[in-house]
């Protein structure tokens, strides 16, 4: 305490001191304040030390009394000097000074008087007490650091539907590609895991089940999750750089919630057109599902499976080696061309999705799917085979009608008995069957009938352990079981193979493929590097019938043999983060016993394989870096190389081969180098990889104008590839508008014998290039406009160039009034061949939309194919010959969609 | 100016002596960082303390505070550009209020402010007299322990108080940077912000709309940051 010798009272004057430069303005503010603070107080003085220099920095804090908690007010004395100007009407106060290393002063003033200032200086006494040691104070805290590996999109807030779906706004985020024909979706170049719902992941591999029906005004928030595992286990300890989506729902959007499209109108000869579909949405804390209803007949695939193009799924790519093999191929081929203009369809497709939490510790995932297509299609094949100076022209025409139905249920159970281990069950059941009839008309002359049917069983099972050791460090247990079945029945009348004799083919074939699976993996994280050590077996069977039996019954060519496969393999990878680089070297060392067993021969090869790969990332910066890859693969060949009699495929078509239990050694090198500058909103892609198999089956071909047989047969010969590509983006302020362009140019060389010829080396080039503008306007009316060229050429040894140029030119007028009304047009120009411009071809479409300001229905109009084409034409080529492909289109229609949401 | 160059010139060998180091957990929106403060005479030091796994090594991030000038040197960022940004130190209104709380065996009292766009309660310790705090905040008769943003969405909570602590730190050399101004700063990020929602409404598809929203602290652009966002 301070004597009261101290305080001087003085009677009220000004006693800011404004410096010289103070301006008008500031003197103004002043003078204005004064009249609304009448009864404060101003305290000041001086701060100082024992020696009389003065305290750089201190506190002033004003308090009722010496024991009052709250602060009433306070100043910050710089250099010395304080001035404190009370707010409030005081009578009382407590002056406490502190200042670091000085010990705190307290000044009492009573009576404080509303008309006086006060002046009073503070004299710091050192403090006394030095603590030289450190002092450590620390409270329980949360967990150290939980970077949510996250990029958020926000989604259009609709509250009025329409048909447009999620999917439509996942293309169009930065970094993400959407794959139009699979669904698949990639970030950042990589193909994500899934896309989840609401943080659960409810739809698995077929996540495009999601993002093909889910409403666009259903979502809120897409989320990008780098880093991503799929088990809340694995997390920070699992490398590989994996990416998933999350649709974030509108608050509104829990509980129940869906809508209904309905899209009538007309086409060709007063024939209706459709697109129709229910979805329904139900979401608790403990409850999520997603039910879609889907019907048209406009060439839409609502469903993850392709069965127009035949294109795989992206579960049927990531699971492709517990698939057996359709030797038997579909005789509907996919255009280039959009399937929306080409897939003459009756589609119902029918999915159920659902996830329950029971309790804490468990949950329960079911995904029921129901599809059944009506898939109709006329092509023409002309081919001009120029071989050893001879033309051989072949013509087929295919009016097919295809009829696949697919039945499907995914169960899974997930339980973790505690905060550190989880046991996961999946199982699998899907049927599929295709019913192909084709009516064939061979070289203009000869007519043949075909049905081809196919049945597909599936089943899988998988059991999977993970327990978290320690921070660090997790270990799993994986169990895999799968049997895959195909019998496949094709019916040609009259017969192929002996058409005096017989009048029809029956070919039948059947492979059914078992594999069970054992790995366990231990997972870890050292610092920033991260490893991961697997061993593992792999036990695979597949069983092959086939026969040819003619309409007398009798086996004639007969195929059967069953192929086994046993692996012992070990897996070590590790993730180096070193400063700027990241460095990924693992290798696979297996051992395999292959055994082929048929009627007369049994051969089996035992075998140590040793497979490294090595991945080296560079940054540059935070928005360029450098990607280099290789890997060298060693894998057997599977049971479409070895049956040795011939399988007849189609009206015109055998297949066999000699088949061997040799590998096929793959080289891949890869090196990309990628910007992605948002601030100068520009991107750069470059990409060079090159690979080499050496070991093939190459094709021993005969070709006339009635049948081509090939026979496969092995050769250490290499085939080899080498692919260049590129991508530049930039968005120009001055024109509003970002420029893209887009090239690819891939050459291929390649072996093969045809029509007794020695062995042939081939080269393949492949080039396209695309040239994409559009504007941004903040005008209502934006353009766009796509620029394709194409151009394919192929040669072998000693013969003449085989090329073929196309473009494509796609132009887009965007018109949006307002809010309501939306508007676009767009014109297809088609040249397939840049030689023969009488071929082209102009598609144009439409649509109109208009949403109502309050209620939840949209209305559109469209129209497609205005310019009605009937038919798309387009030309590729081989080493000996120059293909034309023409197919019919979906004819011109004009359809009125409404779309009710609830 | 030359107060500012004599202490920017030091720093490259600069040693802290018995000071004071505070370590805080820091939420912003789902994310949860750990930072420290180190509070010397001339100048405070506000530095993330990189996890384990973090893999972010090309951030030069840095966050001085210079008492003397009365100015913050730190490095901001629009999309992946890096800008080295003056800011002014203890650019914060507040309004005291009756609330106390014990932090870290520190009795605290409550003060609010509101600061670019968003409304903070903070406590702060009246013994430990450091007019400073994590992050941007300070200018307070005591040194802020705790900062929650009024969403919820921001908070600075001290967790490790340690006194008399001695570091020294080899900041890179901050003299090679060129700092902008804060309201320099403001305008570049809205023109970038405004071309980047332009091409990526050039990527989008004609039929549907979307929004970009920028999530940050300091709400420097309304239209992106608050709201649904911007409409693409």
């Amino acid at each position: 305490m301070l004597p009261k010798s101290f305080i001087l009272k003085l009677k009220k004057v000004l006693v800011l001191n404004i410096s010289k430069d103070v301006n008008y303005i500031r003197y103004l503010i002043f003078f204005v304040l004064i009249p609304f603070t009448p009864f404060s107080q101003i305290i000041s003085g001086k701060i100082e030390n024992s020696l009389g220099e003065k305290v750089p920095l201190a506190n002033i804090v004003v308090k009722d009394s010496l024991t009052a908690e709250t602060i009433r007010d306070f100043v910050i004395a710089q250099d010395g000097q304080y001035s404190l100007l009370l707010k409030g009407n005081f009578r009382k106060i407590v002056i406490e000074v502190s200042a670091n290393r000085y010990r705190k002063e307290v000044f009492p003033i009573e009576n404080l008087d509303k008309k006086t200032s006060y002046v009073h200086h503070f004299v710091l006494q050192k403090d006394s007490v030095v603590e030289l040691k450190e002092v450590i104070v620390t409270a329980k805290s949360p967990p150290f650091v939980i970077k949510e590996d996250t990029v958020k999109f926000n989604v259009a807030a609709y509250r009025d539907g329409s048909e447009r779906k999620i999917e439509d706004v996942i293309k169009k985020l930065p970094g993400v590609e959407v794959n139009d024909k699979t669904g698949e979706i990639t970030y950042k170049g990589k193909s994500i895991e899934t896309v989840k719902l609401e943080g659960d992941d409810l739809f698995g591999l077929n996540y495009s089940i999601g993002t093909k029906n889910i409403n666009v005004d259903m979502v809120e928030q897409v989320q990008a999750i780098e880093n991503y595992s799929a088990n809340p286990l694995l997390k920070g300890i699992e490398g590989g750089e994996k990416v998933a989506l999350n649709l974030k729902l509108k608050k509104s959007k829990f509980d129940f919630s869906g809508n209904i499209d309905l899209g009538n109108g007309i086409t060709e000869g007063s024939k209706s057109v459709f697109n129709s579909a229910f979805n329904i949405l139900g979401i608790s804390k403990k409850y999520k599902s997603f039910g879609t209803l889907s019907f048209n007949n406009v060439g839409v695939n609502n469903s993850p499976f392709d069965y127009f193009s035949s294109t795989p799924s992206v579960e049927q790519i990531k699971e492709t080696d517990f698939l057996a093999k359709k030797i038997i191929p579909e005789t509907i081929y996919a255009s280039s061309l959009d399937e929306k203009r080409t897939n003459i369809n009756k589609a119902l497709f029918g999915s159920y999705n659902s996830v329950f939490k029971i309790g804490k510790h468990i949950s329960v995932k079911s995904n029921l799917y129901y599809l059944h297509d009506n898939i109709s299609s006329n092509q023409v094949f002309d081919n001009n085979n120029l071989i050893s100076n001879q033309q051989i022209l072949s013509s087929d025409r295919y009016d097919s009608r295809k009829v696949p139905q697919q039945y499907r249920s995914d169960f899974e159970i997930k339980s973790s008995f505690t905060e550190r281990s989880l046991l996961e069950y999946k199982l699998t059941i899907s049927r599929e069957n295709l019913n192909t009839s084709t009516n064939i008309l061979q070289n203009n002359s000869k007519k043949y009938q075909a049905i081809l049917r196919t049945n597909d069983f599936d089943f899988k099972q998988s059991l999977l352990f993970t327990q978290r050791l320690s921070d660090k460090e997790a270990f799993q247990v994986l169990l895999t079981q799968s049997s895959n079945n195909i019998p496949q029945n094709y019916f040609l009348s009259p017969s192929l193979m002996d058409s005096l004799v017989y009048f029809v083919d029956n070919q039948q074939s059947n492979d059914k493929k078992d594999i069970v699976d054992l790995k366990s993996t231990l997972l870890g994280r050292i610092g920033k590097s991260k490893y991961t050590f697997s061993v593992g077996s792999n036990i695979e069977k597949s069983n092959f019938q086939s026969n040819l039996m003619n309409n007398d019954n009798a086996d004639k060519l007969k195929n059967d043999f069953t192929y086994k496969k046993y692996s012992l393999n070990n897996k070590v990878s590790f993730e180096f983060n070193l400063g700027n680089f990241k460095v990924l070297p693992s290798y696979t060392l297996s051992y395999m016993q292959q055994e082929l067993t048929n009627d007369f021969k049994n051969s089996s090869k035992n075998i140590v394989i040793f497979e490294p790969s090595f991945s080296l990332k560079y940054r540059f910066s935070s928005s360029s870096g450098i990607l280099f890859r290789s890997n060298y693969i060693q894998k057997p060949f599977s049971e479409e190389y070895f049956f040795d009699r011939p399988i007849y495929v189609s009206n015109r078509m055998t297949i066999k081969n000699i088949p061997t239990l040799a590998l096929q050694k793959t080289s891949l090198v890869g090196l990309i180098y990628l910007i992605n500058n948002l601030y100068e909103q520009f991107r750069l892609n470059l990409g060079i990889s090159y690979s080499k198999s050496e070991g093939n089956y190459l094709p021993n071909i005969f070709i006339n104008e009635n049948i081509t047989q090939m026979e496969y047969f092995y050769s250490p010969k290499s085939n080899q590839n080498i692919n260049f590509n590129f991508l530049i983006e930039k968005y120009f302020p001055i024109l509003q508008s970002t420029v893209r362009l887009k090239s690819n140019y891939a050459i291929a060389s390649y072996y093969n014998i045809v029509n007794n010829s020695d062995l042939r080396q081939n080269e393949s080039h492949l080039l396209s290039s695309e040239l994409f503008i559009k504007t941004a306007f903040d005008t209502k009316i934006n353009f766009e406009n796509i620029f394709t060229f194409g151009q394919t050429t192929s040669k072998s040894t000693n013969s003449q160039k085989n090329r073929n140029s196309s473009f494509n030119n796609s132009s887009k007028v965007i018109i949006k009034p307002n809010k309501q009304w939306f508007f676009i047009t767009n014109v297809d120009y088609f040249l397939p061949n840049m030689n023969n411009t009488t071929e082209s071809l102009f598609f144009w479409d439409t649509a109109l939309r208009y949403s109502p300001k309050t209620k939840n229905i949209e209305f559109s109009l469209a129209g497609k194919n205005i310019t009605n084409n009937k038919y798309f034409t387009q030309l590729s080529t081989s080493d000996f010959s120059i293909n034309s492909f023409k197919t019919n289109l979906i004819s011109r229609y004009f359809i009125l969609n409404v779309t009710y949401s609830f | 100016m030359k107060t500012l160059l004599f202490v920017l010139l030091l720093l490259p060998n600069f040693s802290f002596c018995q000071n004071l180091n505070i370590e805080f957990a820091v939420k912003y929106k789902n994310s949860s960082y750990r930072n420290e403060l180190i509070i010397g005479d001339s100048i405070t030091l506000w530095k993330d303390m990189p996890s384990e796994e973090s893999t972010n090594v090309l951030d030069k991030a840095f966050f001085v505070k210079n008492h003397f000038n009365k100015t913050i040197y730190l490095s901001d960022f629009i999309f992946n550009k890096t800008f080295y940004v003056k800011d002014s130190l203890n650019n914060m209104k507040w309004e005291l209020t009756n609330g106390t709380k014990i932090v870290l065996n520190q009795k605290c009292n409550a003060a609010i402010t509101h600061f670019r766009g968003r409304k903070y309660i903070v406590y702060y310790a009246v013994n430990l007299p450091y007019s400073n705090g994590p992050w941007k905040f300070g200018g307070l008769p005591g040194l802020i322990l705790e900062v929650k943003s009024d969403d919820d969405l921001y908070q600075f909570v001290a967790v490790k108080i340690i006194k008399n602590y001695t570091t020294s730190f080899k900041p890179a050399n901050i003299t090679n940077y060129k700092f902008i101004s804060w309201d320099d700063f403001v305008s570049k990020f809205i023109i970038t912000v405004d071309n980047t929602v332009k091409m990526v409404r050039t990527n989008a598809d004609s039929d549907s709309k979307g929004y970009v929203k920028i999530d940050a602290p300091e709400i420097i652009y309304p239209k992106a940051q608050e709201g649904t966002g911007i409409e693409y």
